[in-house]
């Protein structure tokens, strides 16, 4: 299912002295099945952008295709929200149910699922999170904070979207909630095929999980391309404002004494490793 | 945020901006018996047009007055209807079978009517040129004397002040969670008030949990900003009146002559 | 003369009668904190960190043990008050700790606590806005900020109440890259004009930041080093929940490999030059 931002813009509070257009001629395509990240600072319109393609707004000008379906500024009942699930930041603040399971049944059980299905649908939900089933009958609010970000996950992932956005999704978390969020959405892209979009400000996660990355800043879409193309052009990222991951910054720094340079396009450390051994091997040999 | 909001301060640095919030603040308040005083044409029209002066005065566009007015206009003309069908008195102007309009009919509709305007407009001019702030402390040091008979007013202004603080992040955090529920397929346009009222479960419950969650931190912060209630407290914000304040007393006993003088 | 904080033998929980001892939020910490020093207590989620930043500011009463200020134990209502303002301390959530409508308003709250004068804080407020570069935003409404400037709104408040020690609870969790890059560089300039600042985080990369590092892990204290000495050690990180920083990860595969580097890298630098003379 292929997404196609044609050309839009999205303009708050219209006609009033509040006025704001939070995204300007916007074009963007998303091809089924990979993870397409978005990046940019607060107010550059990733929040608006979430907004669209979620079909929680509609565009004042231009056009969203989600597969088949088509929304422009005009059109009534946006017809691919049930096919795209939302992840938004901190979304253990948005759990409300007395127990796990009802908790994650809400999703399904609005979009009108049989009832046995839907047992289904949450049993199966659970284990992709990697939470155990026997939590299904405890209340959401005794487990821990990244406990709950997965029921989260869990409440969305029932409703079988084809398109997953997750905002900062590892926001506050520590280093091991961190890290098995990421393998969770890792593991996911691979067995189910969604689309994922992945909004952070996360270099590392960029650099880690996105076959594709748009950054948008005050509402334009200012590079899209690959990772490796983001990340090994210092100049423009440091136009941009934007930090490389980490393993970059090592490299630049190791390039400082370092030549010929070593390639920035490396994103893990094993690659770093052996390369650095390549490199002594050729060297130790002349 | 939503639409206009009615009582949003638009900041500007008008003659109006400027006069002491809690001269403005009595004035309005004084204003509004004055408004139930008027009972003919000319004592209406005398209003109308210092309202008219008022706005000028706040150089502040006449499309947001308009906007404030929008909320009540249902129930000006509701009761306009209900004064135009059901007063009798004076020539029937319209006769239909089922009911008469008459002469004072419409002159009541066309009374109570201004009534609401003016006072909606008047109020708005009040929130649109005093920041809440401001207002907050009008109110503080006007009830001041109530701290005598152990009315905790320092405690009530702080709430009210956290209160407004507060107001815009609440209401943003609404809105993302109402998002969430959406993005999850909450249907909240749809079916009786019960089942619309039930569709709201899973945005307040949620709100309710993240209110306390800030208030429990914000109490916490407070205190490690050494607040312990009104003790030892100095106040940084002063409010201090000035010439035009007491031009504010003029205007309104010109008003009170004018009205008295000319009303039936 | 300053503020040394010093925890002995302390132990801490909310409810102590229900809970058993070896799950208690701290345990058994002793820490003395000098005037002017830069410290990071580290650890991951649920590690009492957050309970040991209380503890440092009289927000939280230690269970047993003792809390003291240049030798004095803290025990009064009026101590702890009068200790707010000497032990100032910035919250993670940058909306939750601004309590008036206006910045200008926000600043003068602490002050006003203290019963400082109106001439007084006429004075200070504009210095202090300057300081962490807010200048020029005095009536602002809090909601109209950014995180960043939100948190930089809540270290004027504190600022201005001329504090000997700052606490950050874990201050950048929640701001973006622009944000926290601005805390981190106030954070040292604060330092650097003699504040004791104590960092508390769960992000290595900040923490080494710090001249001297404490570890926390389940309400113990693991390791209390100077940063050189921790980086060093910092494969040790890893079990505790905590990021080992990434020049150390490739110290480590190079040396699996056979590279013939020192055995402990105490600085990226000090890798990047030793790589250098073994290629």
């Amino acid at each position: 299912m292929d997404i196609h931002v044609n050309d839009i813009s999205y303009v708050y509070q219209k006609g009033t002295p509040f006025e704001e257009e939070a995204l300007s001629n916007l074009s963007l395509s998303i091809q089924h099945g990979i993870i397409q990240a978005i990046i940019g600072k607060t107010g550059s319109g990733k929040s608006t952008l979430i907004g669209l393609l979620s079909g929680l707004l509609r565009p004042s000008k231009g056009s969203i295709t989600v597969g088949e379906d088509k929304v422009t500024a005009t059109t009534k009942k946006i017809p691919f929200r049930s096919k795209v699930g939302v992840v938004f930041q901190y979304p253990e603040h948005q759990l409300f149910a007395e127990t796990v399971y009802k908790d994650i049944s809400y999703g399904p059980t609005n979009q009108g699922i049989p009832a046995e299905e839907i047992k289904n649908r949450v049993y199966h939900a659970i284990d992709l999170v990697g939470l155990d089933e026997s939590l299904l009958e405890k209340s959401p609010f005794s487990l821990s904070g990244g406990q709950m970000r997965r029921v989260a996950l869990a409440g969305v992932l029932a409703m079988e979207p084809s398109i997953l956005i997750l905002d900062e999704p590892t926001a506050g978390l520590d280093r091991i909630g961190s890290e098995q969020l990421l393998s969770l959405i890792h593991h996911l892209h691979q067995q189910k095929q969604v689309t994922i979009i992945l909004v952070t400000h996360q270099m590392d996660e960029v650099a880690r999980l996105a076959g594709q990355v748009l950054v948008l800043e005050k509402g334009q879409a200012v590079f899209n391309g690959s990772p490796v193309e983001l990340f090994s052009e210092r100049s423009r990222l440091d136009k941009l404002g934007m930090e490389p991951p980490s393993l970059t910054k090592l490299i630049d720094r190791l390039n400082e004494r370092i030549h010929p340079p070593i390639p920035t396009s490396l994103f893990e450390l094993d690659q770093l490793v052996a390369h650095l051994e390549l490199r002594r091997k050729v060297g130790n040999n002349e | 945020m939503s639409r206009i909001v009615i009582g949003q301060y638009i900041p500007g640095d008008s003659f109006l901006h400027r006069l002491d919030p809690r001269a403005k603040l009595l004035f309005v308040f004084l204003f509004f018996f004055l408004i139930f005083l008027a009972n003919n044409i000319s004592t209406y029209l005398i209003l109308y047009l210092f309202v008219a002066i008022c706005i000028l005065l706040s150089q502040i566009r006449v499309r947001l007055f308009l906007g404030s007015i929008k909320p009540v206009l249902f129930i000006i003309i509701l009761t306009s209807i209900l004064h135009l069908v059901m007063t009798k008195g004076g020539a029937a102007l319209l006769t239909t079978p089922l009911f008469t309009v008459y002469e004072e009919g419409v002159r009541q509709a066309a009374f109570i009517s201004s009534r609401f305007l003016i006072l909606v407009v008047m109020a708005s001019i009040l929130t649109f040129t005093t920041s809440s702030l401001d207002l907050t402390d009008a109110l503080e040091q006007l009830l001041e004397p109530l701290k005598k008979i152990r009315v905790p007013v320092h405690e009530l202004a702080l709430m009210m002040s956290i209160a407004l603080r507060f107001i815009p992040t609440l209401w943003e955090e609404t809105e993302k969670i109402k998002n969430a529920q959406l993005a999850r397929g909450a249907n909240l346009e749809s079916g009786n008030i019960f089942k619309r009222l039930a569709a709201y479960i899973p945005i307040f419950i949620p709100l309710f949990l993240s209110s306390f969650r800030r208030a429990e931190e914000l109490a916490m912060a407070m205190e490690a900003r050494a607040y312990r209630g009104g003790i030892g407290r100095t106040k940084y914000r002063l409010l201090q009146y000035k010439g035009k304040d007491y031009s504010l007393i003029v205007i309104f006993l010109l008003l009170v002559i004018m009205i008295g003088w000319l009303r039936s | 003369m300053g503020t040394e904080i010093t925890l002995k033998d302390v132990w801490f929980h909310y409810y102590p009668q229900t809970e058993s001892r070896e799950n208690w939020a701290v345990q058994n910490v002793s820490l003395d904190f000098q005037q002017g020093e830069y410290v990071s207590i580290i650890g991951s989620n649920g590690s009492g960190k957050s309970s040991l930043a209380c503890l440092l500011n009289g927000l939280f009463i230690p269970t047993e043990g003792a809390f003291c200020i240049n030798g004095q134990p803290i025990t009064t209502d009026q101590d702890r008050w009068e200790l707010k303002r000497r032990v100032g301390m910035i919250f993670q959530n940058p909306d939750n700790q601004i309590v008036a409508p206006s910045v200008v308003d926000d600043i003068a709250f602490g002050l006003e606590n203290l019963g400082v004068s109106r001439e007084e804080m006429k004075y200070r407020i504009p210095l202090v806005l300057e300081q962490v570069g807010l200048s020029g935003l005095e009536k602002k409404e809090p909601h109209h900020l950014s995180g960043g400037q939100k948190q930089r709104l809540a270290i004027a408040g504190i600022l201005a109440m001329q504090p000997d020690v700052i606490i950050f609870d874990e201050s950048t969790s929640m701001l973006d890259p622009d944000g926290r890059k601005h805390i981190l560089r106030l954070m040292d300039e604060l330092h650097k004009s003699g504040i004791t600042i104590i960092h508390i985080t769960h992000q290595a990369t900040e923490a080494f930041l710090a001249e001297r590092l404490i570890v926390i892990h389940q309400g113990r204290i693991m390791m209390d080093q100077s940063s050189k000495e921790l980086y060093a050690n910092a494969t040790l990180l890893d079990q505790w929940g905590l990021d080992v920083p990434i020049g150390i990860l490739l110290h480590q595969a190079l040396r699996d490999k056979g590279w013939k580097l020192s055995e402990k890298m105490e600085s990226e630098e000090q890798l990047v030059s030793e790589l250098w003379t073994s290629m």
